[in-house]
């Protein structure tokens, strides 16, 4: 029970962790400007930078931030827990984005205020993030799934000798 | 039999990631450079923004913010290509909103709401940098998709101050009521003192010279 315990306690400490990580990655990138940065350089050099007047142009840059903030955000913080948490992939690396985009949305709010779009501002990066989070925790845990799979083929191979 | 676990040698959530990120960057792109070549004017140097009631110019390497439109208003802001002036356009479409605004603070005529409201920046700028002055350079008329508007250029020293020392800004109002279409409010201003002659003659012929006023008041 003791052990038990432990266990659970290492792994939402690590998820915490995959949550910081996250919200530093968003810090980092959104809250700091990087991105903008790097996308602000990107469009003046091809001449494209008035084109943000228009709300299509937003949406063009919209999906950018998708690509580049939210999805690597949540791709970091999957690949830390899934580095660090070994069982029950599919159910704990649901947290660690969603923990991290609710502190980084959280600091938004309080430094710029109420969101007048829920659905771009707040549920699509949420997913955004929730599937890079997969993906990272995955791509660390594939060649466990590799091995597995070599195991039950020379197992196999074992009992018809 | 082993089946190939990898895309183009990585791991599949790794080549997801990267497949996904990149299609995510390009399309985003893409609908910018797309939209921006709907909306470029014949030459290709000038991108061409209409709204219910007017349309301009500007040029496309412009830094603009995105345009604002309701049933009463319409707002434009723009940054030149070198950082260092600003461009606005304010476009009041109620008749309630511009009485009050013009009885409300006793305005009479297009030069008295230019002269009024170059007043109430300065009053803002000079909460945050006390020694702020303000001079009014020049009045005079100005034609305006023929038009006849009222501007004031004016001189704000010491406007405001950064790290990188203290500015002063030099711009210029326009004001158009127009009894059918609404009041124009245009701004342009500079913190680069020494540039203000090429800066105001490049928003005049690249930008305001563009202006075309459309269509009445609803």
């Amino acid at each position: 029970m003791g052990l038990n315990e432990k266990i659970n306690l290492s792994v939402l400490l690590h998820i915490f962790i995959g949550g910081f990580v996250c919200f530093g990655v968003i810090f980092v990138s959104k809250g700091l400007g990087l991105v903008w940065m790097f996308i602000g350089w990107l469009l003046k050099s091809t001449d494209c930078i008035g084109a943000l007047i228009f709300k299509e142009a937003q949406i063009g840059y919209y999906l950018i931030t998708l690509g580049l903030i939210y999805l690597p955000s949540g791709f970091l913080s999957g690949l830390y827990a899934g580095h660090k948490i070994k069982d029950n992939l599919k159910v704990n690396l649901i947290f660690p984005g969603i923990i991290g985009f609710i502190f980084s949305a959280l600091l938004e709010y309080f430094y710029v205020g109420p969101k007048a779009d829920y659905l771009m501002e707040l549920l699509i990066p949420i997913l955004v993030i929730s599937a890079g989070t997969y993906l990272g925790g995955y791509t660390i845990n594939w060649h466990a799934e590799e091995k597995l799979e070599e195991e039950k083929i020379s197992l196999l191979f074992k009992g018809e000798d | 039999m082993i089946f190939k676990r990898k895309i183009f040698g990585l791991r599949p959530p790794l080549a997801i990631f990267i497949i996904s990120m990149l299609i995510l960057s390009l399309s985003g792109y893409l609908i910018i450079h797309l939209t921006l070549m709907k909306n470029l004017s014949e030459d290709g140097k000038f991108i061409t923004v209409k709204t219910e009631t007017f349309r301009f110019n500007f040029p496309r390497n412009w830094y603009a913010y995105p345009l604002y439109e309701n049933e009463t208003l319409c707002l434009i802001y723009l940054v030149n290509a070198e950082s260092d002036s600003v461009a606005i356009i304010l476009y009041y479409k109620s008749w309630k909103q511009i009485f009050s605004l013009i009885k409300g603070n006793n305005l009479t005529d297009n030069l008295s709401i230019a002269i009024s409201e170059v007043n109430r920046f300065f009053i803002i700028l000079r909460e945050r940098s006390q020694n702020a002055t303000l001079h009014f350079i020049e009045n005079g008329t100005i034609l305006i998709s023929g038009y006849n508007a009222s501007y004031t250029i004016f001189n704000i020293q010491r406007a405001f101050t950064t790290n990188e020392g203290t500015y002063n800004i030099t711009g210029v109002f326009i004001s158009l009521l127009m009894a059918n279409n609404g009041l124009f409010k245009i701004v342009f201003y500079t913190w680069k003192d020494e540039f203000w002659e090429d800066r105001y003659k490049t928003f005049k012929l690249e930008m305001l010279d563009s202006l075309v006023i459309k269509y009445g008041v609803k």
